[in-house]
C-alpha cells in the first residue's frame, strides 16, 4: 500500500501530537487550486509533544530532504530538541516540520489563529486565511507572490463563492 | 488610513436614529456640550464613552483587531492572471475534499514526473 500525506496525519492523531497545518496544504483546504507535494506542520515544542511526534514518524523513516545517503541522522527527542525547523523525507511523503514560523512565531501563537477542520477522521488545527497570507509574505520567497494573490482573491471570494 | 472619524460615526449613528443632540444627550445621561463637542471634534472621546453614545442612539459599536494587508503592486499584478473560476470551484467543496482532491492531483503530479525522467532516460540512452 503506497502512503500518503495523510497517512502523517493520521499518524500524529494516534499519537495525540499537538500540530497545526500550514503552508501549501493549509492553503489547498482553503480554496488554492495549487497543487503542493509537502506537508507543512508547525508543531508545539513541549517536551511530551516531541515525544508524541518522534513516536508518530519513526515508523516513516524520516530523512533529512536533500542530504546525501549514509549522512549521521537520528530522528529522536534529542535531535528535534537540538533543532527548530526540519525538512524531512519520509515514507508518507516530504514533510517539513516547523517549530517557528515567520510572521507568526511558535505553535502557542499560530494556535490561536487556527481553526479546526476535518481532513481525515479527526479534526486537525488549520491556520486561518489571514495568517496564511502574513506567514507567506513574512517568507519573502519570490515564489510565494502568486500564491498569496491566489489567497488573497479567496480571502475575497470567502463568503460569497458563487461570485 | 481611517476611512471614518468618530465626529463623524457619532453623527451618523444620531441622525440615523432621528435624534437631535439634546435628545441623544439625555438618552446617554450626559449634555448636549459633549455630544456637541465630540461631533465638531473638539472632543475625543474614549472608546467606552462612544460605545455608550453609539447604544444611546440604538446601535453597536463593534471594534475588532484584522490582520493588516499591506498593498503589495508585485502581488496585485498576479491577481489578473489568477483563474477565479477554480477557486470558486474549490470554495463549493468541503475541506475535506479539497484535501483527497490534493492528494489525487499530487499523485497524477508525481506519476507525471517520473514519467518524464523516465522518457528523458531513454532518450539519452539511445543517443
Amino acid at each position: 500500500m503506497t502512503l500518503d500525506l495523510d497517512d502523517i496525519i493520521k499518524r500524529f492523531h494516534q499519537a495525540g501530537v499537538e500540530f497545526i497545518v500550514v503552508g501549501g496544504v493549509a492553503a489547498n483546504l482553503h480554496g488554492s487550486a495549487r497543487v503542493t507535494l509537502d506537508l507543512d506542520v508547525m508543531y508545539r515544542r513541549s517536551d511530551e509533544n516531541i515525544l508524541r511526534l518522534v513516536r508518530a514518524l519513526k515508523p516513516l523513516s524520516p530523512y533529512l530532504r536533500g542530504a546525501p545517503p549514509g549522512l549521521p541522522f537520528a530522528f529522536d527527542a534529542r535531535t528535534v530538541k537540538a533543532g527548530l525547523n526540519f525538512t524531512l523525507d519520509t515514507a508518507a511523503g516530504p514533510l517539513d516540520l516547523l517549530g517557528e514560523m515567520a510572521g507568526v512565531g511558535r505553535y502557542e501563537d499560530a494556535a490561536k489563529h487556527s481553526t479546526p477542520m476535518a481532513i481525515t477522521n479527526h479534526d486537525s488545527l488549520v491556520i486561518d486565511l489571514d495568517w496564511l497570507i502574513r506567514a507567506k509574505r513574512a517568507a519573502g520567497r519570490p515564489k510565494d507572490l502568486e500564491a498569496i494573490a491566489e489567497l488573497e482573491i479567496l480571502r475575497d471570494l470567502q463568503g460569497d463563492p458563487t461570485d | 488610513m481611517l476611512d471614518i472619524t468618530v465626529p463623524l460615526l457619532l453623527r451618523d449613528a444620531r441622525e440615523r436614529a432621528a435624534l437631535s443632540q439634546r435628545q441623544l444627550a439625555e438618552r446617554a445621561n450626559t449634555t448636549q456640550a459633549v455630544i456637541s463637542r465630540i461631533e465638531a471634534d473638539e472632543a475625543s472621546p474614549s472608546l467606552a464613552t462612544l460605545s455608550r453614545l453609539i447604544q444611546a442612539a440604538g446601535f453597536e459599536l463593534r471594534v475588532e483587531l484584522v490582520v493588516r494587508t499591506p498593498l503589495d503592486p508585485v502581488v496585485d499584478a498576479y491577481k489578473p492572471g489568477v483563474d477565479r473560476t477554480l477557486l470558486v470551484m474549490q470554495l463549493r467543496k468541503s475541506p475535506r475534499q479539497r484535501f483527497l482532491d490534493l492528494l489525487a492531483a499530487r499523485k497524477f503530479t508525481l506519476r507525471v514526473r517520473e514519467a518524464g525522467r523516465r522518457a528523458r532516460q531513454a532518450k539519452s540512452a539511445r543517443t
